[in-house]
């Protein structure tokens, strides 16, 4: 009986030491779960933020952009002070484009374009002006340094008025609204510090720049009127516009037509004599150039001083297309004048004057060097160029003399031959012998039986005497 | 009542411990002495080499903990910068310089050389710029208008044809939506100016979206 209860106690006790194990080995086991489980979120977080991390590079790149932009963005716009220089800054803009304001309001409604940052800001402008000085201030306000742009304005041309009062005083009505953001962060964005600030910054120089490009004012240059008409003025004409002493409509279109006919002609030949690939064909081309523009300078000076086109958009085009171009020619030309001639060019000169000397062609050959001659003075002081010059130089005065020579009408009677040594030539009826004077200029050298050897102006020259 | 065995011990039958209680005993200690070799082993070799290893992650989880809050703070700071360049970009975005688009529209005007393609002038000019926005039966959304009342000084409508097409082919049109093909209606004959016809008709343009802008680019 004893052994069944100690059997019985032996298998209770050990069912009940199993089962406290068994009961000790499942929480183990439980806690080693959760343990696990932990583990994996652990490592979840830290691929996690190991990939956060990956980005960290870049943002810091950004963030850096994004304060180097904040500089600009804070020079651009106005705060709360600068706004009270925006009137100014207008009434400036209205005295320097020559418009004419009338009525300047506030219509700001105070308005936040962004609850933290930016307030916007808008003036309606009334004025008065042409187009031109319209386009003068809106140019102003479009390129000022601080951010302002025109979201809306209307123009209404001024009344027609008689013809002659039309191109000038033209004031059309303007109302424009002038608009800016005040920039004042209301969110202090608290600055992390970034090592390397400063180099990394500098690497980041271009990408930059280019951010700051996109912020900045627009980049537009006005460049006036440029004898442009208002397209806003009637450009008709009364039909009876054309007083007693003026010419026609018609006539004065004509005149203009033929004007800038000949300028476009003087054009292109401006562009020859630039284009010329040899001494000739430049001498040519400036020479009738120079003909050219000397008929169309006195014909303009004629037409100006007796005010004879009236008719506006003739007057326009006579202005653009004939004297506006003639000045251009004329600026290119002493452009070009003042760069130094080629040495091949100089050659090629003393050449030419050479053969006309020879051939006794003084007119052509002086012709060929005035071609030049403005040119010379800027070449003269080269090493190279200088003695070339120099020789261009005594030809065309070798050629001067001897037309000079030409033109003084000398009354040769004849040569009194008494033998080599015994020779005497009659001017004006007087006997000279060589080594004589016949004025302070001129000199008889020398008397061969059939010429007269002269010295004029330093200058031998010789003259045949028919027997 | 006691009962008590009287006989001699060697008569007596031997005791000895029954089989069953020993099978019941060992196997009681079997079973125990297993179930406490496995807790041996869980306590001693898994949970020590799992605790182990989440010390170790959580350590190198508390090493990237410094550098994960500056991470945080630079987004932070971003987001008020995005916020800010957002409202930046809306402003210059809508941005359109009035400047050179007029003074391109007088260019074009001029370019007709008072008749000889057009003479073309104008009364007024009224321009707006407002929010994006796609009006009924159109496809485009406009980002405002820029209108004008027109005149061609001749009777030949061809001439008001002629600038629209110069107007379309210029550097104007940038920003804008082609103009609607040109209409117009003959003005009564005043012989009293030169030229003594004319034509009126309406400049009519839509702005372009500055999205639109951009894809057009």
């Amino acid at each position: 009986m004893e052994d069944r209860k100690r059997l019985l106690a032996v298998a209770g006790g050990g069912t009940l030491m199993a089962l406290g194990l068994g009961t000790l080995l499942y929480f183990q086991s439980k806690g080693i779960d959760e343990m696990r489980t932990e583990i994996e979120q652990v490592n979840s977080k830290l691929a996690s933020d190991r990939k956060t991390l990956e980005r960290t590079p870049d943002l810091e790149q950004d963030i850096i952009v994004h304060r180097e932009t904040d500089q600009v963005v804070k020079t651009l716009l106005p705060n709360d002070q600068d706004i009270l220089n925006f009137v100014r800054t207008l009434r400036d803009f209205e005295e320097a484009s020559g418009v004419q304001f009338s009525s300047i309001k506030d219509n700001s409604s105070r308005a936040r374009a962004n609850k933290n940052d930016f307030e916007k800001v808008t003036y309606s402008v009334n004025f008065e002006s042409d187009a031109f000085q319209m386009l003068s201030f809106l140019d102003l306000v479009e390129s000022h340094e601080r951010f302002m742009r025109t979201p809306a304005f209307k123009l209404k041309s001024a009344p027609r008025r008689d013809f002659g009062d039309i191109s000038s005083d033209v004031r059309h009505s303007i109302e424009m609204e002038v608009e800016t953001y005040v920039y004042e962060p209301t969110a202090a964005v608290e600055q992390i510090k970034i090592d390397g600030y400063d180099a990394k910054r500098n690497l980041l120089r271009t990408r930059i720049a280019s951010r700051q490009r996109e912020l900045t004012v627009l980049d537009y240059e006005y460049r006036g009127p440029r004898n442009r008409r208002d397209p806003w003025v009637d450009p008709r004409v009364p039909a009876n516009s054309t007083g007693p002493d003026q010419i026609p409509i018609e006539d004065q279109i004509a005149l203009v037509e033929d004007l800038i006919d000949r300028t476009r002609a003087a054009s292109s030949l401006l562009d020859g004599w630039r284009d010329a690939d040899n001494l000739i064909a430049e001498m040519k081309s400036r020479g009738e150039l120079e003909t050219i523009l000397a008929g169309l300078d006195e014909e303009v000076r004629r037409v100006q001083a007796e005010a004879r086109i009236q008719f506006l958009p003739a007057e326009r085009r006579f202005q653009q297309e004939v004297v506006d171009e003639l000045d251009r020619i004329r600026r290119l030309l002493d452009t070009d004048d003042g760069v130094q001639l080629p040495v091949v060019m100089l050659r090629q000169a003393i050449e030419t004057m050479y053969g006309h000397l020879e051939y006794q062609e003084y007119d052509l050959a002086l012709e060929s060097y005035k071609g030049l001659s403005s040119r010379l003075d800027m070449t003269a002081d080269d090493p190279v160029r200088g003695p070339l010059v120099q020789r261009l130089r005594d030809y065309a005065r070798l050629a001067e003399t001897v037309i000079s020579f030409e033109s003084t009408d000398l009354v040769i009677g004849g040569i009194v031959d008494l033998g080599p040594d015994r020779r005497a030539v009659l001017i004006e009826g007087r006997p000279y012998l060589p080594g004589e004077l016949v004025n302070h200029e001129l000199m008889v050298r020398s008397i061969t039986p059939n010429s007269v050897n002269f010295i004029y102006k330093d200058v031998e020259i010789n003259r045949p005497i028919a027997p | 009542m006691i009962t008590i065995n009287l006989l001699p011990d060697e008569f007596k039958r031997s005791r000895r411990t029954p089989l069953k209680a020993i099978a019941v005993t060992a196997a009681t200690a079997a079973v125990n002495v297993g179930l406490l070799a496995m807790v041996a082993w869980t306590h001693f070799g898994v949970r020590t080499e799992v605790v182990s290893e989440l010390d170790l992650l959580k350590s190198d989880a508390a090493a990237l903990e410094p550098r994960i809050e500056y991470h945080e703070d630079l987004e932070k700071e971003k987001k008020l910068f995005l916020s800010r360049e957002k409202t930046l970009d809306d402003i210059t975005d809508n941005r359109i310089s009035w400047t050179r688009k007029i003074d391109q529209l007088i260019d074009t005007i001029n370019r007709g050389g008072d008749g000889e393609k057009y003479m073309i002038w104008l009364d007024d000019l009224n321009v707006v710029q407002s929010e994006p926005r796609s009006r009924k039966g159109e496809k485009n959304p406009s980002a405002g208008s820029f209108r004008g009342k027109g005149h061609s000084g001749s009777p030949n409508f061809g001439l008001v044809a002629n600038f629209f097409e110069d107007l379309s082919d210029s550097e104007f049109i940038g920003g804008f939506y082609p103009p609607s093909p040109p209409e117009g209606r003959r003005s009564s004959v005043d012989e009293m100016l030169i030229p003594s016809e004319i034509f009126s008709f309406s400049l009519d343009l839509n702005i372009k979206a500055p999205d639109s802008k951009k894809k057009g680019k």
